[in-house]
């Protein structure tokens, strides 16, 4: 009795349903050449004038009501396949789309959906694939990731012999590096010279630098994902480089025997030998140097059955700089990241992924075979995160997850061969760290759609260690309380909300506006006027609070030609609290009680980012132009006056042009400008123990010389050939040999005693390199 | 290990020389600050008199030439109800007449100069003496941071408080080196001072250099307070980067004295022996 009534409550709940039956259309979207699997496709339903994207997996699920729809899947630089679908059920559909004219399917409509910079809520962004990298200039026979980035307005490249970029006013610790969901500490090759992404292996760069989605977390000031290729899974191709500087190899390969697209691999590899320039150097103690850096990825994908799929990805590279035996000095990342792929259902998406992420540096001085000291310091992480993605209907695309993070700090180690030294370490401080998130994807109606979600992020730092307090004087140790394993010591915890909002005006403009609260609980000391390698990571603790940041920004969007032309203007705003700056002599080396060294305060920039881009045709680029302006307040500073940050560049533009001349020829060229950064200069100079002691008054109070620059870089691509291609490319840095200030010091003058002058450091002036690049 | 921020310049250096880097002397516009008074002196418990030495600063280009601030009247006293006023006897330069620096008194530097008042008051820390004096010989052979040589040792009694010490070490009236730093008593953790076997309760002055044969030696010793010991280093570091890519982010060591005036005011005692090594 009680059975049948529940029967037929359930019928008639299920018969309420089927007035609005739905079914789900889904599945992967690849490259038809190789089966990568494609990020940001666009799934476009005429009918309902709604839509979806791939995510980065390549899936894509769309939940609508029975009926006959056409379908537009298109991706820039590919071609767009259109389809008619009947769906009386729920369909798996894989498609594939090509770049050449090849015809795949029954109907290819070459209808333009490439507006979605309009359309999207997304903002602040800036994403390429590989497609569009590949037409990017070329330096040292190289495209390179960060480079790229920081001729996007609102990046500022840290300047040349400086690794790390600045967004929005931020510092280089303030921008989340991903390869493949592993964090990268360290981007940068020497000097800022190459990054770590070997551009052969990348599929795809995102930059967020505000409106940042609830599903990211960790940085205050942006996000940088990069995702590197699965591994053709079609056919083996090699493809590298030869050139003066460095050189580079990248294989991808189908599994031998495996059934078609079910496993693949990618090795990627990349090596400098600058130093061998420094064997003729005219200073014969250089002639001993070592300076190079390599590095390696390799990622394996394993499909499991339609509904599985499994990837291990890791990266290792290394910067060594040293000097015959007698010292040496390297310092590099390792990350290892293994995935898992789940499909629930059509329409539950599932990521789950573990990651090891490595950085440290070694400083290692050699007295005689067996006598030598070492010192070393770094952070390792381990993450355990799942995202799950559930797709409902075309209005929405709901996110959430969780990520756990044990982080553990290395402030320093010092070894010794000697007897007479002992070892010693700072004790290493371990952190727990965990983040939930939920957010949808909301096309709330036609013109408004929104990306909203809230993040919690709470981070505790655990035992074993110890933490210090300190007495009034702010230096000497109170009380050390020691901790055991997994006791916890201090904990921090805070919501991070996100909003963006993107009110379309018409098909070629809109407006779109965000906020994004953001924490950091990893913060890099750098008490040095220009960061080094050996600058120190330590994590939130009893006395350094989590840093915070709340940003809002503005901006318009327009389109123009059907849009060749894209254009957009953003203003921002944000506010950073508890930035972190030095005490005189602030010592970051072996130094347990760094933290009693360091000042807090509070920081905020604000700036208008103008964009013209052209993304299609023979001749495409940008013009980028950032105006802003970035400051800080510190009570322990100059008395608490405000003050330009160090990353403070009044104007910042970048120029950017490739031309297609012919079918073999292309040639690119880039044009920088910033204002230079903000620097402390004496406004005096006195006596002081028999020498001269310049005088300080106001902190970054003068400006470095503006920095300029142009680069220039022509490929010549061989003869098309069926297994073998193979291109030149000659890429010129600094073409005009314009001498850019690196730093300037003020000293007692060698020609004219009883005076004092300036003297300016410049590094770089014209560079060029020959590269072949080939590809079968 | 500071040495760590010099090998990275040296890296930076390499690689910038490897590809054509090059340093210029620039033209470059700096503002002028305002004038500051330049206060360098200081009180010990050796016998008097004290100098202080008043001059100004000046514009960071052109001659170095310091204007001496003459005129000024400035006095020094103590906790125990001494007055000294100091007597010029050349330009910018002011001598006591009478205070003798006594260890464990606080003492004010009151300046009046150009209408301007300044003050600065320190206290002079407890005095060290060293009482025992030797010299050993070491082949250099145990340790990698020992070269070959003679080696002097002065011992004294350490308060076991925080002390800050200054050593310099004369050879024939030149300095040879000077090493500032701070020892809180704990023989294990300070590895500028050393503690020998087997005598627990005196700590050695170690000027840490090796000395040759037939060389006479004074060591001289000063307990400094922790204000002095910061500005030095400060000033160290200060005049070691000189702005620049490379280290720190520059800043004015830390004065004591009230008003703007640059420079600093120490009280320090001093003590010193000497050894002639055979």
């Amino acid at each position: 009795m009680k059975v049948s009534s529940l029967v037929i409550t359930l019928l008639i709940f299920v018969s309420s349903f089927s007035f609005a039956q739905k079914h789900t259309l889904s599945g992967y979207v690849i490259d038809s050449e190789s089966g990568e699997s494609l990020i940001g496709v666009t799934i476009y339903v005429e009918e309902m004038k709604a839509g979806t994207v791939t995510n980065v997996y390549g899936f894509y699920s769309l939940t609508v009501p029975a009926g006959t729809y056409n379908i537009k899947y298109s991706f820039i630089g590919f071609q767009t396949i259109a389809e008619q679908i009947e769906l009386t059920q729920n369909i798996k559909k894989d498609i594939e789309l090509g770049t050449n004219s090849e015809v795949l399917r029954e109907v290819v409509i070459e209808a333009e959906v490439e507006d979605d910079n309009v359309r999207s809520t997304e903002m602040s962004t800036v994403k390429m694939n590989m497609a569009e990298i590949e037409k990017l200039p070329v330096l040292f026979g190289e495209v390179d990731v960060l480079k790229t980035i920081t001729l996007m307005p609102g990046v500022q490249s840290a300047g040349e012999g400086n690794t790390g970029f600045y967004v929005r006013g931020g510092g280089p610790d303030q921008n989340l590096i991903l390869l493949d969901e592993a964090p990268v500490y360290n981007a940068s090759h020497l000097l800022g010279f190459f990054s770590v992404f070997n551009a052969d292996a990348v599929k795809e760069m995102e930059l967020m630098k505000g409106g940042i989605p609830s599903e990211y977390g960790g940085r205050l000031s942006s996000v940088l994902d990069i995702k590197m290729n699965e591994g053709n899974q079609r056919k083996t191709t090699v493809k590298g480089g030869i050139g003066l500087i460095a050189s580079r190899l990248t294989i991808e390969s189908p599994f031998f025997g495996a059934t078609k697209d079910k496993a693949s691999f990618i090795v990627s590899g990349r090596r400098t030998y600058a130093d061998i320039f420094l064997k003729a150097a005219p200073d014969t103690s250089l002639r001993d140097a070592k300076l190079y850096f390599y590095d390696l990825s390799a990622k394996v994908n394993y499909k499991l059955n339609d509904n599985n799929r499994i990837f291990l990805s890791g990266y290792f590279g290394r910067d060594v700089f040293a000097f015959g035996d007698s010292f040496g000095f390297n310092w590099g990342n390792t990350t290892g990241t293994a995935r898992w792929n789940h499909l629930f259902n059509d329409k539950l998406f599932m990521n789950m992924a573990l990651i090891y992420s490595d950085y440290d540096y070694n400083f290692n001085i050699n007295f005689s075979e067996d006598v030598g000291f070492g010192l070393k310091s770094g952070i390792q992480d381990i993450n355990l995160k799942t995202d799950l993605q559930y797709f409902p209907n075309t209005k929405n695309n709901i996110k959430f997850g969780a990520n756990l993070i044990h982080h553990t700090f290395i402030p320093g180690e010092f070894v010794s061969d000697n007897i007479d030294s002992e070892s010693f370490a700072v004790v290493e401080k371990k952190a727990f760290e965990y983040s939930l998130y939920v957010g949808n994807d909301h096309k709330i109606t036609d013109r408004i759609s929104s990306n909203y979600g809230l993040r919690w992020n709470s981070f505790s730092v655990i035992g074993p260690g110890e933490e210090y307090s300190y007495e009034e004087d702010g230096e000497t140790i109170k009380d050390t309380a020691v901790y055991e394993q997994f006791e916890l010591a201090k904990t921090y915890g805070g919501f991070e909300p996100r909003i963006s909002v993107n009110y379309t005006l018409n098909n070629q403009s809109s407006i779109k506006a965000s906020y994004n609260r953001m924490r950091q609980n990893v913060h890099l000391l750098s008490p040095s006027t220009s960061g080094t390698p050996i600058d120190l990571w330590l994590p939130s603790t009893s006395i350094i609070a989590p840093e915070i940041a709340d940003q809002v920004a503005l901006g318009y969007f327009r389109n123009f030609s059907k849009n060749k032309y894209e254009t957009s203007v953003e203003v921002y705003y944000k506010d950073m609290q508890n930035q972190i700056d030095y005490k005189q002599g602030t010592n970051i080396i072996l130094n347990p009680t760094v933290e009693s060294e360091l000042l807090f305060g509070r920081g905020w920039s604000y700036g208008a980012e103008f964009l013209i881009r052209k993304r299609k045709g023979s001749f495409t680029g940008w013009i980028g132009y950032t105006l802003a302006r970035t400051e800080r307040q510190f009570d322990g500073v100059d008395n608490g006056v405000v003050y330009p940050s160090r990353y403070d560049r009044t104007h910042d533009i970048s120029v950017v042009a490739s031309y297609t001349i012919s079918e073999r020829l292309t040639v690119a060229a880039t044009w920088v400008y910033n204002t230079g950064n903000a620097v402390t200069f004496p406004s005096g100079k006195y006596e002081f123990g028999g020498e001269t002691i310049n005088f300080y008054t106001e902190r970054n109070g003068y400006r470095m010389p503006a920095y300029h620059r142009g680069d220039l870089s022509l490929t010549l691509d061989g003869k098309k050939r069926d297994k073998f291609n193979s291109s030149w490319n000659l890429s010129i840095y600094n073409i005009y040999n314009r001498m850019n200030a690196y730093s300037i010091s003020f000293r007692d003058s060698e020609t004219a005693p009883g005076t004092t002058e300036a003297v300016q450091l410049s590094l770089f002036g014209i560079i060029p390199a020959i590269t072949w690049n080939f590809k079968f | 290990m500071k040495n760590g921020l010099k090998y990275w310049q040296a890296m930076v250096l390499v690689l910038g020389i490897g590809f054509s880097a090059c340093e210029k002397v620039i033209e470059i516009d700096l503002n002028e600050a305002d004038i500051k008074l330049v206060v360098e002196g200081n009180v010990t418990n050796g016998a008097g008199p004290y100098l202080i030495k008043l001059t100004q600063s000046g514009a960071y280009f052109g001659e170095s030439t310091y204007n001496r601030a003459e005129g000024a009247s400035v006095t020094i006293s103590d906790d125990a109800g001494n007055i000294d006023i100091l007597v010029e006897q050349d330009a910018g330069m002011y001598y006591t007449q009478n205070l003798q620096g006594t260890p464990g008194r606080s003492y004010t530097l009151d300046i009046d100069f150009n209408d301007v008042s300044y003050s600065s008051t320190v206290k002079m820390p407890v005095a060290v003496v060293v009482d025992t004096s030797f010299s050993y010989e070491d082949d250099g052979s145990s340790s990698l941071f020992v070269d070959p040589g003679f080696y002097v040792l002065g011992g004294f009694m350490d308060t076991k408080e925080l002390d800050y010490y200054r050593i310099q070490a004369f050879v024939g009236g030149d300095s040879l080196v000077e090493v500032r730093t701070p020892w809180d008593g704990n023989p294990v953790e300070d590895f500028q001072l050393g503690a020998i076997d087997g005598v627990s309760s005196q700590l050695f002055v170690n000027p840490f250099i090796a000395f040759k044969s037939q060389d006479t030696v004074t060591i001289m010793l000063n307990s400094v307070n922790k204000n002095s010991y910061d500005y030095f280093v400060s000033l160290s570091e200060s005049k070691a980067s000189g702005g620049g890519g490379f280290g720190s982010i520059p800043q004015n060591p830390p004065s004591n004295i009230s008003n703007g005036a640059l420079g600093f005011f120490d009280a320090y005692t001093e003590d010193q022996f000497t050894v002639v090594i055979d």
